[in-house]
């Protein structure tokens, strides 16, 4: 979620809750001849609050769940998640006086560390790659589509290459794929949207081995995720190195030699596409099991501290 | 399109509801006799009885019996049907503003407000309140206000009403109530352009529209508010309707830059394009919209500046006023267009030349030996304007305006730009002269009409700086005619999908949408519904499920019969295919093997949550990406967020 000045008054009052804290943990430590203490009535109370605050957040969790529910709107609780979460640290902090106690209280610590760095790291993370996205992959394909999108730009490669070229053989899957769209478009009735394809040359011109023979070698196995990125093809500046040689083939091939450019173009920014999806996506695959555990140690936590007896 | 293999009802309810009307007692009415066996054919699909049922698969007609005083239909209200009084009277009429049905609300009391929350499905009120809706408000594109309010209008049997509505789905224009029982035939799209297809009542029908779409546009636009019923009338008659299929557009032009202008015209549905060619590039002014007018040339008071005239004041006898067009050469060649005495051998062969384009002049030297001056300095080239004094040697010329005895001549006022229409519309056309005419007659009403179009003229033939770069991609990508897109801020979105799960969490697990679609910069156009001012996808639906019932959102009724028509017309390929639960498997006999049922499948059409308080899309987004707007007036507007 982008930070932006509708977050002002959660940013106000986090802060402000924030500054209260301190000063009355200040007051408190300055109070206590022998230093602060969880299980003190003010040590509690930071505590209660901070796992009020961490239980709130966590909340949005169960929101999700229940996305038609009319429980407040979705931003609204992202919006809590991230600043009650926030809010949290100091709370815990001054509940635990700044030091880790016992082994149970220190995996506490470690746990709320990990999952609040890796909050704040996924909070960036949503300033920045969704319009780096945005900027950097034009032609950005549903996630979950991109196996179908990157076999359609397989299929239109080939299409491309075998119109100049005639069949070729070793394309077996694009050939496959074609066959199987064609017989699905004449069990349609006659007004349906038909895709139309170029036919395959029947009587490919002398330079047209050339063309093949690159597409074999370098297109089809980048399109088809052979060499992945190590392919020339692969980067901006590879698709003409790649496909310049091929810029004295007669004028009526270019437009099919740019479409060819232009698919590999497509499929570069796919992968991009998956990188930064990883990246924007990633981070939760620690923060939430993680939230998890914290949760299920916190209770565990509370549990221990409720049934403790001074001299028991 | 995208074939969805889900099930999200298992209903199939059949049509409007009401009391079914038979073949038998249509085929009484007139309207319904027709030679044509096509016509037969169609009347008998949609209203022949199913085997074994007392009524059709799908009622597209109903009957409907009204008491004295109860309203039939209210002007505002959205729908999908027209009306054939049958029996009784009724009584048309333009409310100032008209105040939709609201969809029944939820009750405002905190503790049903707090169970409400709990509650999966809530029985909302619209967002926008409903006294915002002005009489056929459709969008910033499409509105209409109600400037007269014509008188009410008298309907008896045989008379139709409601065809705009279901022809055009714009909001119903007039509430009509009936004055004594009356009896009245409802019928859905199909049913009405079977009968404007072949039935006898079908140049009636017809007529009838045409009539009231014409006489309701003229009303009702605001230009026209300060003339009389009886001025009104003199307009209705030398008025017409231009469809795209009508004589006079030829490929969606209705009129051509430089063709005379000899009418003005008002934009009652679609969407028109103002352009000019020049050098080979289209220069585009404006998008004009439902409710907008143009043409107005003809009207204006003359703004076009005289010529500019040369005359010489030195030797006037010698060289007579000449208006300056195109390039005139001066000098004592023989060719020169003014030429001045040859024994005068101090002034050049050809010494100087004026050049006039696009109202411009400039004199220019023609490396002359004694030089060319303009008020009193040596010039190599200069622009010349009005009151400007040209000395070549002993020669001297003013430059005015003044014009000259012969160019009082009547110039036939032809048209500045091109007017072309964006798929199909409705545009009234009316005569200049009745225009002119009425105007002389009425001051108020040429005062109005003089401001209208001035403000017309400067707003629409004025090639606007920052709203032309919103308006081209706005046209590119048809957001000209939606009223309520969903948009993602790209910048924003996290691609998590929530959105998405959202729509199919209720929509019994078929999402409405996807996530795709062209970019506006960086907004994401979704292929979500954009609930069209002019729904290409409702146009001939064979059983009329597809409609608007009493609000903005398209709905896809649970008598489609999955033919996919509405599908494949969607330009946005907004429409997706489900398949419906499956049917109960046939009883076979012992040892026979049961034949597969088929598989039948059902249009889904993004209902902007209908019986939610707002989309569930826009709800669910955590990340503030989600937006549903109206993308001419969002986009066009500074983002503030």
């Amino acid at each position: 979620m982008l930070i932006d000045r509708d977050h002002r008054t959660w940013a106000l009052a986090t802060t402000a809750i924030a500054v209260v804290g301190s000063v009355a943990y200040a007051g408190y430590v300055a109070a206590r001849p022998y230093g602060p203490s969880g299980g003190s009535w003010v040590g509690l109370g930071f505590g209660v609050a901070g796992t009020a605050c961490m239980v709130a957040a966590g909340l949005l969790a169960a929101r999700k769940k229940v996305r038609t529910w009319r429980v407040g709107s979705a931003q609204g609780w992202m919006k809590a998640h991230i600043w009650l979460s926030l809010l949290a640290v100091p709370l815990i902090l001054f509940h635990a006086g700044f030091r880790l106690g016992g082994p149970l209280t220190t995996w506490l610590m470690v746990l709320f560390g990990i999952v609040t760095v890796s909050g704040i790291a996924g909070l960036a993370l949503q300033q920045l790659v969704p319009s780096l996205m945005t900027s950097r992959v034009p032609l950005e394909t549903l996630q979950g589509q991109m196996d179908h999108v990157n076999e359609g730009l397989a299929v239109s490669a080939y299409e491309q290459v075998a119109a100049i070229a005639g069949p070729i053989a070793e394309a077996a899957e694009e050939q496959q794929a074609l066959a199987s769209e064609a017989a699905l478009q004449a069990s349609r009735p006659g007004y349906w949207k038909r895709v139309s394809r170029d036919e395959p040359s029947a009587s490919p011109e002398p330079g047209a081995e050339r063309v093949r023979q690159l597409y074999l070698e370098q297109v089809r196995p980048y399109l088809r995720r052979g060499l992945a990125t190590t392919a020339r093809v692969a980067s901006p500046a590879g698709v003409p190195d790649v496909l310049g040689p091929l810029l004295d083939v007669p004028e009526d091939w270019r437009p099919r030699i740019d479409r060819l450019a232009a698919l590999c173009e497509e499929s570069r920014q796919l992968e991009v596409q998956m990188r930064l999806h990883r990246l924007l996506h990633g981070w939760l695959f620690l923060h939430a099991p993680i939230s998890f555990a914290l949760f299920v140690l916190t209770a565990f936590h509370i549990w221990f501290a409720l049934s403790y007896k001074p001299g028991g | 399109m995208v074939v969805v293999r889900q099930q999200p009802e298992s209903r199939f309810p059949g049509g409007l509801e009401g009391q079914w009307v038979s073949l038998e007692e249509l085929a009484e009415l007139e309207l319904f006799k027709s030679g044509k066996r096509a016509f037969k054919v169609k009347i008998n699909t949609n209203f022949a009885p199913q085997a074994g049922k007392p009524e059709p698969g799908i009622k597209a007609a109903v009957r409907r019996e009204y008491q004295a005083g109860q309203v039939i239909c209210s002007a505002g209200e959205y729908g999908s049907t027209a009306f054939l009084i049958v029996e009784g009277s009724a009584t048309a009429f333009v409310p100032q503003r008209a105040t939709p049905k609201p969809v029944p609300g939820r009750s405002r009391g905190s503790l049903a407000r707090i169970t409400d929350m709990f509650r999966r499905r809530t029985q909302a009120t619209r967002a926008v309140p409903a006294d915002e809706l002005a009489v056929g408000e459709v969008s910033r594109y499409a509105s209409l206000e109600a400037g007269a309010v014509p008188p009410p209008v008298a309907l008896g049997p045989g008379d139709f009403f409601g065809i705009d509505t279901c022809i055009n789905f714009y909001p119903r224009e007039a509430t009509v109530r009936a004055e004594q029982r009356c009896v009245v035939i409802e019928m859905l799209r199909s049913v009405l352009d079977t009968i404007r297809d072949a039935g006898t009542a079908s140049g009636k029908i017809e007529e009838t529209y045409q009539a009231a779409a014409i006489r309701n546009q003229i009303r009702l636009s605001r230009l026209m508010h300060d003339l009389s019923d009886a001025e009104v009338e003199q307009l209705v008659a030398k008025a017409e309707l231009v469809v795209p299929d009508s004589d006079q557009v030829k490929n969606g032009v209705i009129y051509a830059e430089g063709e005379p202008a000899d009418a003005i015209y008002l934009i009652r549905a679609g969407t028109v394009k103002v352009s000019q060619i020049r050098d080979g590039t289209e220069r585009i002014f404006s998008y004009l919209g439902r409710g907008s007018a143009f043409g107005f040339e003809n009207v204006l008071p003359s703004r076009q500046k005289a010529p500019l005239v040369l005359r010489c004041v030195s030797h006037p006898e010698l060289i007579a006023p000449l208006e300056i067009k195109g390039a005139l050469t001066i000098g004592r060649g023989a060719s020169c267009e003014i030429a001045l005495p040859r024994e005068n051998s101090a002034v050049g062969r050809k010494h100087a030349r004026l050049e006039e384009r696009d109202g411009e002049v400039a004199i220019v030297d023609l490396e002359s030996a004694n030089f060319t001056l303009l008020n009193g300095e040596r010039i190599q080239r200069a622009t010349v304007k009005s009151g400007d004094r040209v000395t070549i040697v002993d020669y001297v010329f003013d430059i005015s305006r003044e014009p000259l005895e012969q160019t009082v001549v009547a110039v036939p006022i032809v048209r500045s730009a091109t007017v072309t229409g964006l798929d199909s519309f409705e545009i009234v056309k009316i005569d200049v002269a009745a225009v002119k005419l009425a105007a002389r007659h009425n001051d108020r009403f040429a005062a109005s009409l003089t401001q209208v179009a001035r403000t017309l003229e400067a707003s629409a033939y004025r090639e606007g700086g920052g709203q032309r770069e919103i308006v081209k991609p706005l046209v590119e990508l048809n957001l000209y005619n939606s009223q309520n897109t969903l948009l993602i801020d790209l910048d924003r979105c996290t691609r998590c999908d929530e959105c998405v799960k959202a729509c199919s969490d209720a929509h019994d697990g078929v999402a409405r949408f996807t996530r795709d679609g062209p970019r506006f910069g960086k907004y994401l156009v979704t292929m979500a519904c954009r609930s069209c001012t002019d729904p290409k996808c409702m146009v001939g639906c064979p059983v009329g499920s597809i409609r608007r019932t009493d609000s903005l959102e398209i709905q896809i009724e649970d008598w489609c019969i999955g033919c996919e028509r509405c599908a494949n017309q969607c330009p946005f390929g907004n429409i997706n295919m489900v398949e419906r639960a499956a049917a109960p498997a046939p009883i076979v006999a012992e040892g026979k093997e049961a034949a597969a049922a088929p598989v039948q499948l059902k249009a889904t059409v993004c209902d902007l949550c209908s019986g939610y308080d707002s989309p569930n899309c826009v709800y669910a987004c955590p990340h503030d990406a989600a937006i549903r707007v109206n993308p001419a007036e969002f986009l066009s507007a500074t983002d503030t967020r």
